[in-house]
């Protein structure tokens, strides 16, 4: 474990990857501060300019970029009322009225401070429990990896915000555009029609833009009008000063916030919007009366972004011992894994501790840093707010172009960027999960290349492995966790009554 | 509004199960190559038939149908900015990489409310960016012709 610690440290202080840490936190800022676009858009975006770095490098530049995006957003939720990412939704209910206090100064320095906290009590956490799980991930055989994969597909279509069937059929449907392409045991060639282009499958990069940029750029048109008019106050430095001290004075609500964060990432496919609202809720709960939540409270900022910057911690636990992601941008994260030459699954930790620590680093560091960044450029990020989308999408569109054509210089690439935009944004309106479809089109390879070592190896007898069970039951105790929760209380009340 | 989410269903499955008769039938693909797709297939058309069976059912029930009604809303109108993404396409295939891309992000960027001057400048900026930033810079060999010509 203590190689593995040095050699994460070694990875992280490459001039390389700290380079490209410096670079990603600001678009990933830009991309939270920027209503309308998410993490996803600046995964999405990224992904292609990882193409041909080592892995470190690559993942390091995703995941800072990723993990700051809640940091900007927090801006644009208290100065804006509007959420800059889905994670700043609860922050609105008391950003909106500090804001009309004239105290969103202080609100802003709160946010930016329980972000950097809770994104460090996350990276805590996913150091102290990566070394309980690695023994664990090493009993792992190929009816385990199979069943895990499968499972976890499972889980995260029905667990997500969306519709369960809907969530399946999507899951299905990325699983069967996996399929296309050499196949992995026998090396024949499936369903490529005699197109060239389909030989070595469908594309990660232009599936990943097309179901996630696409329709965000898309969604900019839509909103073009509705944003017009809206203006912005500056925040005094001294607001921010008072503001970043809140989160200190009240550390016990930043710490249990930060730890329900984490535990909701653990959970995967729950979803990066729940986390804040439970941490709001909790802290409502155990809040006094005169706190004024809902009404412009300090208290109802710390809680929700202490959570929403500690879950990616937590997220990126499940994500890199087990390979199923806790959240939707963790989901596209792994894509990166697959673009990186990296096999995500139970494999990964054994074979990678070094990269996990190392982003694990990553992780706390970019949190410090978008901190830093937003507390030097507040007066500057206030500015972008006023981009208008007018000129976002259009612009993002030539981007994503580009991005798409940059990866394999393939015009099939492009062609396909739109055509996989087409399906995200029918997949958007009806509520059908994009990020079901991308795990199950990650994971399906490896499902079947396991499934068939299992029957060659075991018959069909490997389905009633021990392990195989204790994950199937793992998974279904999981599943009806919220029911059984209801019932429990139902049961509680009625006894009380 | 049902209709849509069926025709997509059926689009679907129909191109799920054809790809996977055409690769048993017309290809001969082994058992090892063709049962995981068609596994797959067959659960993704029962999960797709249920779907389309509940959607029929309880399109007419309260709760649903202003659910529905609400995808259909906002799937109506994102249309427009749809079919002006999806411009992008044509204009690359018609004007090249360069040109294409200007002058999409600039007729974009004009419909979405944006002035002639602020549109000009968009289309030059994207000009800019595929000229110089990407292929300059980057390398990237990026085609200048139109597609039609090269």
């Amino acid at each position: 474990m203590l190689e593995a610690l040095a050699g994460g440290i070694a990875l992280f202080t490459d001039p390389t990857v700290l380079l490209l840490i410096a670079l990603a936190v600001p678009v990933g800022l830009v991309m939270g501060v920027l209503p309308g676009l998410s993490g996803l858009s600046a995964l999405a975006l990224l992904l292609p300019f990882v193409y041909g770095m080592q892995p470190m490098p690559g993942l390091a530049f995703l995941l800072a970029a990723h993990a700051v995006v809640c940091t900007g957003g927090s801006l644009t939720a208290i100065v804006l009322g509007i959420p800059g990412a889905p994670a700043n939704a609860a922050t609105v209910i008391d950003g909106a009225p500090l804001r009309a206090q004239g105290r969103h100064g202080e609100a802003i320095g709160a946010a930016l401070a329980a972000s950097g906290l809770g994104g460090i009590v996350g990276v805590v956490a996913l150091v102290a429990l990566l070394p309980l799980l690695l023994p664990i991930v090493k009993l792992f055989g190929a009816p385990e990896t199979f069943t895990l994969a499968l499972l976890g597909v499972i889980c995260i279509a029905i667990i997500g915000r969306e519709d369960p069937l809907r969530g399946l059929i999507a899951a299905a449907l990325g699983m069967f555009l996996a399929t296309f392409g050499w196949q992995r045991i026998t090396g024949e060639p499936r369903f490529w029609l005699d197109v060239d282009y389909l030989l070595d499958g469908m594309r990660l990069v232009p599936m990943v833009l097309g179901l996630f940029a696409v329709p965000e750029v898309i969604g900019l048109g839509v909103e073009a009008a509705r944003r017009a008019g809206n203006g912005h106050q500056a925040a005094s430095q001294a607001a921010l000063r008072l503001g970043l001290k809140a989160p200190f004075r009240r550390f016990g609500l930043s710490l249990r916030s930060s730890l329900i964060g984490v535990l909701v990432g653990i959970v995967p496919g729950v979803g990066g919007e729940t986390a804040p609202f439970l941490a709001y809720a909790s802290a409502k709960k155990r809040a006094a009366a005169s706190e004024g939540f809902g009404k412009g409270a300090i208290a109802g900022i710390v809680a929700p972004e202490c959570s929403n910057n500690a879950k990616e911690g937590g997220a990126l636990l499940t994500t890199l011992a087990l390979g199923l992601p806790g959240s939707a941008g963790m989901a596209v994260l792994l894509g990166g894994f697959l673009v990186l030459g990296l096999e995500p699954g139970p494999d990964f930790l054994d074979a990678h501790m070094d990269i996990a620590i190392g982003l694990a680093i990553t992780l706390a560091f970019a949190n410090l840093l978008a901190v830093m960044v937003m507390i030097a450029c507040a007066p500057l990020m206030l500015r972008v707010l006023a981009v208008p989308p007018h000129f976002l999408a259009p612009a993002i569109m030539v981007l994503v172009v580009i991005g798409t054509y940059a990866v394999a210089n393939q015009p099939y690439d492009v062609l396909a960027v739109f055509l996989f935009g087409l399906l995200g944004w029918f997949m958007r309106a009806y509520g059908y999960s994009r990020p079901a479809l991308l795990l199950g089109f990650i994971l399906a390879p490896l499902i079947e290349t396991y499934l068939h070592i299992s029957l060659r190896s075991h018959g069909a007898a490997f389905l009633v492995q021990p392990g195989v069970l204790a994950i199937a039951a793992f998974l279904l105790v999981g599943l009806s966790w919220s029911r059984f929760w209801a019932l429990l209380r139902g049961w509680r009340s009625g006894g009380d009554a | 509004m049902k209709l849509t989410e069926i025709v997509f269903l059926l689009l679907i499955c129909a191109t799920a199960a054809g790809l996977c008769l055409h690769g048993w039938l017309v290809e001969g693909y082994g058992p090892i190559v063709i049962v995981p797709p068609a596994l797959i297939a067959l659960v993704l058309i029962v999960l797709a038939a249920v779907r389309v069976l509940r959607t029929l059912k309880i399109a007419s029930e309260g709760a649903e149908r202003a659910l529905q009604e609400e995808y259909w809303q906002e799937l109506r109108g994102s249309v427009p900015a749809l079919l002006w993404c999806m411009s992008a396409a044509p204009l690359l295939l018609l004007l090249g990489y360069p040109m294409g891309l200007a002058v999409f992000a600039g007729l974009y960027a004009r419909v979405l409310g944006s002035g002639w001057t602020g549109s000009l400048l968009t289309g030059g900026l994207a000009f800019a960016v595929v000229w110089f930033a990407a292929r300059g810079l980057l390398g990237v060999p990026i085609p200048l012709l139109p597609g039609w010509l090269a």
